[in-house]
């Protein structure tokens, strides 16, 4: 095989290796947003919970 | 297609796919004509290093911004962590991402194993392939000192000073390039683990001073640098664990409490404060934080609104000095320029749309990682041939006096010019624009203004010195040499901070694109360039491009 064939393969295999990373990278940081948003939903939750508390206190 | 063609023939309505998550990675791949596998596989371990530390950094954000946004308190705050169970979950996706990418950094690094020389060129992939060899100019063990080498080479006879002055070149460049490569490597390494302990680095350094033949000088220099890189680093942590507010953060840092919503980024060296209200920007921009300044006027709130991002070299915390940098959030402006920046960041990073603030990010945070390698100021003080040759009635000489003097004069400005460079094609802004945005007379660029005001008070006998050089040669009398010194000091005005200084930027700007159509990745580029004065790019890159194609042939 000539150098320049085989420099092609190995950039092909470098590429496709990065781009499985990547993959489980994306599906990762979905879930890490899915993750977030329901701590802050959970928190907002809390908050409703907490001002909801204090106006029947005042009423 | 070059990168640069890519991004400016990009239509706008291109922009609005760039704010959405990139799915694919093909889509910000840069196209080149030609890459080594090496480099390519240089930039993806990078790349992949890069994702892992965005994905830590986004969880720990997400998790403080959703904390602190509710306003509940710390009690309640807990008990939401507690249900959702959201930290430990974040901290196993972490796990997997850096497990992930432990993986693919070991298969893409074995792709070369013993494969490879010196110079790191793929030599075979299986037995019965055929083999390149090239011996490293500097071989293993040798130490290359450049200013000794040149000193020698001046003494040699005439015939053979050719010949070794081709040796020269060939191990300066291949010198330069490993230098590059090691500084590269650390950042990859800092960025990786933030809290990389000296013995590591310190590792690193002995294996690329051995390989490049370092002098000892260049070691001392690296090791200052790795020094630097530590004590900014543990004054940003400790900073940052001492005052996890990020309101007291800013009140700790800039002696007042924060007129408007401010959010703290911490970086290895760098604490980055967003500030969402004009005021609080414009009180870090003008730097009036420190003892006994001034007030923020309208004056320095207009002059802040005309940036989107500023890093600062003072602090009021004296190890924190040079690791200070704020975005402008407040300003509609300012705003306008980050989005337009960021969207081009986003298309060739591929980052997400409601992270453009990281487009101010990486343009302030080369600042703050120039900072670490600055540079000495090259040229002496010229002033006094100025004088002497006033004194022997030589007007060209003293037309040539003042003309060196400006240079000097503007070195600074090149020096600044040279961050702004780096960082706004970092940023992916246009050759032109950027040209046009450091050569505008009135815009924030305009370095020499206080040159041009101290030279001309000085000739014209406004200041202190001017006073004592009017009487010395008794201008207020003598009103052709008045008239003669103050034409020629026009004349070389224009020629030196208007005519030369738009050629230094030029080539400049022509040599970074040059390194990048070569191969060279952004990284690497900047890596290679960022320790070499403006005005000597143009050398640098024909050096390092002269060696690598003898290295093909």
């Amino acid at each position: 095989m000539k150098k320049d064939e085989l420099q092609k393969e190995i950039i092909e295999k470098i590429n496709r290796e990065y781009e499985e990373f990547h993959k489980k990278f994306l599906d990762l940081q979905k879930k890490q947003q899915k993750l977030i948003s329901e701590y802050r939903k959970r928190l907002e939750e809390l908050k409703m919970k907490e001002l909801k508390d204090s106006v029947s206190k005042d009423l | 297609m070059t990168e640069q063609n890519k991004i400016e023939k990009l239509p706008d309505e291109n922009f609005e796919d760039a704010e959405k998550p990139s799915g694919n990675p093909q889509e910000v791949a840069v196209e080149r004509a030609e890459i080594s596998p090496e480099t390519l596989a240089q930039e993806r371990i990078e790349a992949i290093d890069q994702e892992v530390a965005q994905l830590g950094q986004e969880g720990r954000r997400g998790i403080e911004s959703a904390s602190a946004s509710v306003g509940l308190e710390p009690a309640k705050v807990q008990q939401a962590q507690k249900e959702t169970a959201t930290k430990g979950k974040l901290e196993q996706i972490s796990e997997s991402v850096q497990s992930f990418a432990n993986d693919a950094t070991e298969k893409i690094k074995s792709f070369f194993q013993g494969k490879k020389d010196e110079r790191g060129q793929v030599q075979k992939e299986t037995e019965g392939r055929k083999e390149v060899e090239v011996a490293p100019p500097i071989k293993p063990g040798e130490q290359f000192f450049p200013e000794l080498e040149l000193k020698n080479i001046r003494s040699l006879p005439k015939n053979e000073q050719r010949q070794a002055l081709e040796t020269y070149k060939e191990k300066l460049a291949y010198q330069k390039e490993g230098i590059a490569m090691m500084q590269e490597g650390f950042i990859a390494t800092i960025r990786r683990n933030p809290d990389v302990l000296v013995p590591e680095l310190n590792a690193n350094l002995v294996k690329w001073a051995k390989e490049y033949g370092m002098s000892n000088d260049q070691i001392r220099v690296a090791v200052n640098i790795l020094q630097e890189y530590l004590t900014k680093h543990r004054a940003v942590r400790e900073f940052s664990a001492k005052h996890p507010n990020d309101q007291e953060a800013f009140e700790a840092c800039f002696g007042v409490r924060p007129h408007g919503k401010v959010e703290l980024v911490e970086g290895p060296i760098t604490l980055y404060f967003r500030c969402f209200d004009s005021k609080d920007y414009a009180l870090i921009h003008s730097q009036k934080f420190l003892p006994s300044s001034e007030t923020v006027d309208k004056k320095d709130i207009k002059n802040a609104n005309k940036s989107a991002g500023v890093s600062i070299g003072t602090s009021r915390i004296k190890n924190l000095k040079g690791t200070i940098i704020a975005e402008n959030q407040g300003s509609l402006d300012a705003k306008l320029d980050r989005v337009f920046s960021a969207k081009i960041f986003s298309l060739i990073l591929g980052t997400h749309g409601d992270e453009s603030w990281r487009g101010t990010l990486i343009h302030e945070e080369q600042h703050a990682i120039k900072r670490l390698f600055e540079e000495p100021l090259r040229r002496e003080e010229f002033f006094d041939n100025f004088w002497q040759s006033l004194n022997k009635n030589d007007m060209d000489g003293a037309e040539n006096a003042l003309k060196n003097y400006l240079r000097h004069r503007r070195e600074e400005g090149e020096v600044r010019a040279k961050d702004e460079i780096l960082a706004y094609l970092k940023e992916g802004v246009s050759d032109s624009a950027t040209l046009r945005t450091l050569m505008e007379k009135k815009g924030l660029y305009n370095y020499f203004k206080n040159s041009r005001k101290d030279i001309e008070d000085y000739l014209k006998g406004k200041n202190e010195m001017g006073k004592v050089f009017f009487q010395a040669f008794d201008l207020a009398k003598n009103k052709d040499l008045r008239k003669g010194i103050l034409s020629s000091f026009k004349k070389m005005d224009k020629q030196v901070f208007e005519e030369e200084y738009k050629d230094i930027l030029k080539s400049g700007i022509d040599s970074y694109r040059t390194l990048m159509r070569s191969g060279y990745s952004q990284d690497q580029t900047i890596a290679l360039l960022i320790n070499e004065p403006l005005d000597k790019w143009k050398k640098v890159v024909d050096r390092i491009l002269e060696q690598k194609n003898k290295d093909k042939k």
